[in-house]
């Protein structure tokens, strides 16, 4: 059937999105895929950025989140995962997106008690009491993908954004100054992780002292995380995105480097959305939470 | 069962377990050695053309696979694309190994793949030239990262690790076939059909990179996935490999050659021989090698010879001290 009239790009997005809801209430990542902690997430806050008020199939989807936090608070990425990991961060996000509190409440106690193995207290005092030294900054604290690994950039953004939304609400009073403090170290912490050329890499700026390549989702993404620094602390990163978006990458990158960009109070033009190729459900989300930030909604930060 | 672990006999059938997907002759002694020499297939291949399907198919019929009615797994080596270096598996080798596949009369062949760092598989393969080269190919690949997961309990790993969540789409499988690129690797040394499960690892469980498998020791996880999944088959791209700074940021490598072994420890030891590395010095071969396939004198080594086919790779850094002395 031939459309005619002008669309909302956002809207075409939403649908395909939507294609990749399973009957339990979860996203997938591809059709038929199992369902996901991320997928689901990322189509909620989708669907939150586009204005969708609540409704049962969504109060269903958080109920199946809900149900994969485990013993310790924190939450598994799928359903036959027996322990917690990075989604924690993204989960606590939409749990206070949607205003439930008390999945809110647990996934920010477990964020609170977890950091990169970097800032245990073994790596800790090999640099600090007998002064070995490292390839880059280790001295701040961010979040790993999984327990006992490094942290690293894409879960230090998550777990920075799940501390700023719980600031925003002020609902935990008695977490507030760990709240606090660890939004500050994990800032630090990517302002450390910073590459030579002003972005970022998924990790370190440096591998066995040779300069690490900076990528366009990553860069996007810190720069997201930073909200709020001085813009001339940040301004080669900025204008390495905007050459970065400039560059049409896919559109993964392209939805990151325009919620970055657009926090930065920056414009975030991608060209013709038609143009930009989505294929799994994380690219469908992201293109709606991306559009809507560049139009002044941005959900991580709303 | 207690938490949920489903102990399958992955390890203590691996040797048996191979040889019944591959429908081969390999059977072992109560010791556990192998009744004959593991065969590694190596064949000269000058270039990424249309001679390479034939290659292929050469190397699989030399190799007797009966795959017939299975349900076969190609994992290649999907990680970055810099239209300047040889970093992934090259999409005709990828292609010919599931024509070649496909011609044994496997019942099904799946292209499977977790790169370790980027988080758009099929934009990377795009951009790596795969769907221009293997028809279908967006409706036959699985991306490993975002697939259902089991977890599986390791028996005596090497790593600290006990159990890993693994993909369902490969514990599924009746062979796995480890379509890796012949390069050095920085940590490593060299990656190669065993390195290459690393992919294997979900990122929707462990993150972008494994990261996990860095703390609980490269060499020693390598190991540990190499005996998780014993269906397995491998083939390396050596056609043009990767030197120097591997798996991402070294130069590419000519050395015109592939190869291919259902023992993928003799496999990945006499690929190192081709690149002029001592395999002895390769800790996770060290530890992954039960029957002395490091040593070539217990390898069956059909079509080319080393002496014919070997090639010295740049090595990195320290490993510069692992260079095979000639004539070895």
């Amino acid at each position: 059937m031939a459309v005619d009239s002008p669309r909302d790009p956002a809207q075409g997005r939403l649908e395909a999105l939507l294609s990749m809801r399973r009957s339990d209430g979860s996203f997938s990542y591809r059709p038929g895929g199992p369902g996901l902690a991320e997928c689901t997430c990322y189509a909620l806050l989708a669907l939150k950025s586009a204005g969708h008020p609540a409704n049962p199939a969504i109060a269903q989807s958080l109920d199946w989140l809900e149900a994969l936090r485990r013993e310790d608070g924190g939450f598994a990425p799928q359903p036959s995962v027996n322990t917690s990991n990075w989604v924690t961060g993204l989960i606590s996000i939409t749990m206070g997106v949607y205003g439930r509190t008390e999945p809110q409440q647990r996934s920010l106690e477990w964020l609170l008690g977890t950091t990169g193995a970097e800032s245990a207290w073994l790596p800790r005092f090999l640099r600090g009491i007998l002064g070995i030294e490292t390839s880059y900054p280790q001295n701040h604290t961010g979040w790993p993908w999984a327990a006992g690994a490094t942290a690293w950039v894409e879960p230090t953004v998550l777990g920075t954004l799940a501390m700023r939304r719980a600031q925003r609400e002020d609902r935990f009073p008695s977490l507030r100054a760990q709240i606090d403090r660890r939004f500050g170290e994990a800032r630090k912490m990517l302002l450390d992780r910073r590459c030579a050329d002003g972005g970022w890499n998924y990790g370190a700026p440096v591998a066995l002292e040779i300069d690490a390549l900076s990528y366009p989702e990553t860069t996007g993404m810190a720069i997201l995380g930073l909200q709020g620094v001085p813009a001339k602390a940040i301004s080669d990163s900025t204008a390495l995105a905007q050459r970065m978006l400039a560059a049409k990458p896919h559109a993964n990158a392209t939805s990151w480097l325009q919620l970055g960009l657009s926090a930065a109070g920056e414009a975030a033009d991608a060209g013709e959305e038609e143009a930009i190729q989505c294929r799994n459900c994380l690219d469908y989300a992201l293109r709606v939470i991306a559009l809507r930030a560049v139009d002044g909604a941005n959900v991580f930060l709303g | 069962m207690k938490d949920g672990i489903k102990r399958r006999d992955w390890l203590a059938g691996a040797v048996a377990a191979g040889a019944i997907a591959a429908g081969t002759a390999v059977s072992c002694n109560r010791a556990g050695a192998p009744a004959e020499k593991p065969r590694v297939t190596v064949l000269k291949s000058a270039a990424y053309n249309q001679d390479l399907y034939a290659t292929v198919r050469q190397l699989l019929e030399d190799q007797k696979l009966n795959v017939k009615g299975k349900n076969v797994v190609l994992k290649p080596n999907l990680v970055e694309f810099d239209p300047t270096r040889p970093i992934n598996t090259h999409p005709m080798f990828v292609h010919a190994a599931y024509e070649g596949f496909r011609a044994l009369g496997a019942a099904s062949v799946r292209i499977a793949e977790g790169p370790g760092h980027r988080r758009d598989s099929l934009d990377l393969a795009d951009a790596a030239g795969y769907f221009s080269t293997i028809p279908g190919f967006e409706d036959r690949f699985r991306d490993l990262n975002f697939d259902a997961v089991e977890r599986i309990a390791l028996s005596n790993p090497h790593s600290r690790l006990t159990e890993l969540y693994l993909p369902t789409t490969l514990l599924g499988a009746d062979l796995i076939v480890s379509l890796a690129k012949m390069k050095t690797h920085h940590w490593a040394g060299a990656t190669l059909s065993m390195k290459n499960f690393f992919g294997t690892v979900p990122g929707s469980v462990y993150g972008w990179p494994k990261n996990v498998l860095h703390w609980a020791g490269i060499p020693e996880c390598i190991s540990d996935l190499h005996n998780a999944f014993p269906k397995h088959f491998g083939l390396v791209d050596g056609i043009i490999g990767m030197e120097g700074n591997g798996p991402i940021q070294g130069s590419g490598k000519f050395a015109g050659v592939i190869a291919g072994s259902r023992d993928m420890v003799a496999l990945d030891a006499t690929c190192c021989r081709i690149m002029g590395i001592d395999p002895a010095r390769v800790k996770y071969l060290q530890l992954s090698a039960r029957h002395g396939q490091l040593d070539a004198a217990n390898v069956a080594q059909s079509g080319e010879t080393l002496a014919s086919v070997r090639t010295d790779f740049d090595l990195f850094g320290e490993f510069k001290e692992w260079r095979l002395a000639r004539g070895a």
